[in-house]
């Protein structure tokens, strides 16, 4: 039950980080280990104190002894002790001396005891050693706590044997009044170190998981397009990862930079030869209609060549500023129109992806609906949690459903698509799919023309 | 009109030029970003195509250049770089529309014929002036609705003062902007066109269309459109 409890936890996302990992290992070393290190110390220390009033009670036997005499089976105590406690009366330090009884098997004759002993309820003793050894226990007089030191040795009176037991008792008081106060001034020692590496393990803690905040901080500026590496120095043992990384990131848009390059450059020398063909005067109309297709298949395979598709090391691309260059342009093509863009968008939404992608899927779609558009385009960008939905609507004529399921549908070969404009959008869709986004074709509750709506999951 | 073409492949040059001035424009040729920089700055254009992939100069360095000068006749962009980042480019450096190869010499023509309307404020294709009109797409003039026939260089000249009609306009700036920079004639040139302009346009004087200004040039006087 409580291993299954214990593996729920740790396998809980959440216990699965490093942060996780150090509060639980300091947190054990802090309320764990400190008060077992407690309850060890205050034993010992018990322990300790119950040996020293063992070896005290101890000396205190011989003593007693050492001043009994035992004459015609009588046992002669002095009057007073050498040892004042003894004399006081209720002092907390009390002896008393017993015979055997043999005739009554088992019990015992109380001989002598302690002044201090007097007006005290008489001690029931229960065991008593043998000759020659002792024994160490506690036992109750009026209601408290006591230590008895029992030692039984035997007197030589006229020859015949005489076994006496000194029994040394000794108030508890002393005893707890010393652990209390040793557990006492412990527990507030160790309340203190508590608190004291409590503290210092939070600050430990931050200190060394600073770097890594650091870097998770970095990454997603890195991804929001704010940064375009790394810049902290980070500790040894992550700098080697976050020098891969940046050197991953250095060379994947550099290769990408150097193939668009190469694309382009090949778009150019295919398309300025057919340029030239096409400028000529006497061109019959289906060979311009060949042309034309060579061009279609040219820009639409280089282009599908060119996108950078989904990938984990695409860094934000503000969405805002790609809208803006894009309206800039079209104000400058479509001047004639006087197209008036109304726009609602969320500056902050960012486009995990290529930037020329971006401009070709939203230079594609906005330039058909300023094509489709009498004045009016509405433009909206929002960035609900975990996609990134962007819509194009236009006051034209609209898309008919037949239309709509045709661009759609139409097949991945460029050589399948219908001459004009088709092509735009063929390439918004191959490019939109490379991002496992999705666009929606429909008409605009608004504007009522058509509407194109782009949803892109991150 | 004059025009500058900046265009590197010498084909494709020559067939634009050819249905350029098929089109009644005087055209100046250059093979590169540099030379094409240097005459944008040194003549003064009715517009400029210029192509993006430019030997030594490319062709968005040289809209900028121009552009930082306040030199702003309007730009045509060709590009085989289809790509709206090259688009939004080339139009963010300063050009005014864009156009991708391979395209047919008609949309050529049709851009180029806006652009060159929109840069003086016209956006008809018809420009007309009371009694005149001319056609800027087929070239066809008529004065009370009747075609009159003109030569190229009359053409030219009469669709630059249209399009500058109520300004005094320059013999020299006439010169400039009806021929290409080979072409090598004194002012008197000019005067005779005018004269044969107005011959044709205006047999029996009932309009007076063009009014001489001694000493400064020509104004197309503004008469409204009834």
């Amino acid at each position: 039950m409580i291993k299954e409890k214990f593996h729920t936890l740790i396998n809980h996302p959440q216990s699965n980080s490093l942060k996780f990992r150090l509060i639980v290992s300091a947190l054990l070393m802090t309320f764990i280990i400190l008060p077992i290190i407690g309850f060890t110390l205050s034993n010992a220390f018990e322990r300790q104190i119950v040996t020293s009033i063992k070896k005290e009670l101890t000396a205190y036997s011989y003593s007693i002894l050492a001043v009994a005499e035992v004459n015609d089976g009588n046992l002669f105590m002095p009057e007073q002790l050498l040892e004042n406690q003894f004399n006081v009366i209720q002092s907390g330090l009390y002896a008393i001396i017993t015979v055997l009884n043999t005739e009554l098997n088992e019990t015992y004759r109380q001989l002598w005891h302690s002044h201090s002993l007097l007006s005290m309820g008489s001690p029931t003793i229960s065991t008593l050693p043998k000759v020659g050894q002792s024994n160490f226990s506690t036992l109750i007089i009026d209601d408290n706590k006591h230590f008895i030191f029992s030692f039984s040795a035997s007197f030589n009176s006229n020859n015949k044997e005489f076994p006496l037991s000194v029994h040394i008792i000794k108030n508890y008081d002393d005893f707890t009044g010393l652990v209390n106060d040793f557990e006492q001034q412990l527990w507030i020692w160790l309340l203190i170190l508590m608190a004291l590496l409590f503290l210092v393990q939070g600050i430990w803690l931050g200190w060394t998981l600073q770097p890594l905040r650091v870097l998770k901080s970095e990454m997603i500026q890195v991804e929001q397009g704010k940064l375009a590496e790394l810049q902290h120095t980070y500790p040894l043992e992550l700098a080697q990862v976050t020098q891969q990384l940046n050197l991953l990131l250095r060379t994947e848009s550099q290769q990408r930079k150097r193939y668009k390059n190469a694309l382009s450059d090949l778009a150019h020398s295919l398309k300025t030869p057919l340029a030239v063909i096409q400028s000529q005067q006497e061109l019959t109309l289906s060979s311009i209609e060949q042309l034309q297709l060579i061009n279609n298949i040219i820009v639409h395979q280089l282009k599908r060549a060119q996108s950078a598709g989904e990938s984990a090391w695409h860094t934000g691309i503000n969405v805002k500023a790609v809208v803006d260059k894009l309206m800039a342009t079209m104000t400058k093509i479509y001047f004639d129109k006087d197209i008036e863009f109304h726009c609602v968008i969320d500056s902050q939404a960012s486009f995990k992806g290529d930037e020329a992608d971006l401009l070709e899927i939203l230079g594609n779609i906005i330039d058909n609906a300023c094509k489709a558009s009498k004045q009016h385009i509405a433009i909206s960008v929002n960035q609900p949690a975990k996609q990134l939905t962007i819509s194009v609507a236009d006051d034209g004529a609209g898309i008919n459903t037949e239309l709509q399921t045709d661009i759609l549908n139409r097949g991945t070969r460029s050589d399948t698509y219908k001459e004009g404009h088709g092509i735009g959008l063929a390439i918004v869709r191959d490019l939109v799919d490379s991002y496992q986004g999705q666009l929606i074709l429909g008409n605009s509750s608004t504007l009522a023309g058509a509407e194109f709506t782009l949803i892109f999951y991150k | 009109m004059r025009l500058l073409l900046v265009e590197d492949d010498l084909a494709l040059q020559n067939n634009l030029k050819e249905s350029l001035i098929r089109a009644n424009y005087s055209v100046d040729v250059a093979s590169n970003g540099q030379e094409g920089l240097y005459q944008g700055e040194e003549y003064c254009y009715d517009a400029a195509i210029i192509d993006v992939g430019l030997p030594i100069v490319d062709g968005i360095s040289v809209i900028k250049s121009l552009r930082a000068k306040n030199i702003n006749y309007p730009i045509l962009v060709l590009t085989a770089r289809d790509s709206w980042q090259d688009k939004v480019a080339g139009l963010d450096a300063g050009a005014d529309d864009y156009l991708t190869k391979p395209f047919q010499n008609e949309e050529l023509l049709a851009r180029l014929n806006a652009l060159i309307r929109r840069s003086v404020g016209q956006t008809k294709p018809i420009l007309s002036n009371g009694a005149l009109s001319i056609n800027s797409k087929n070239f066809e003039v008529t004065v009370d609705n009747k075609a009159i026939s003109l030569s190229s260089s009359e053409y030219k000249l009469l669709a630059y003062l249209m399009l500058h009609k109520g300004d005094v306009i320059s013999k020299s700036v006439l010169t400039e902007h009806i021929y290409d920079q080979d072409f090598d004639l004194d002012s008197n040139v000019i005067e005779v066109f005018i004269r044969r302009l107005r011959k044709k346009l205006d047999p029996h004087s009932d309009y007076n269309f063009i009014e001489t200004h001694r000493g400064l040039g020509y104004q197309l006087k503004i008469i409204d459109n009834q």
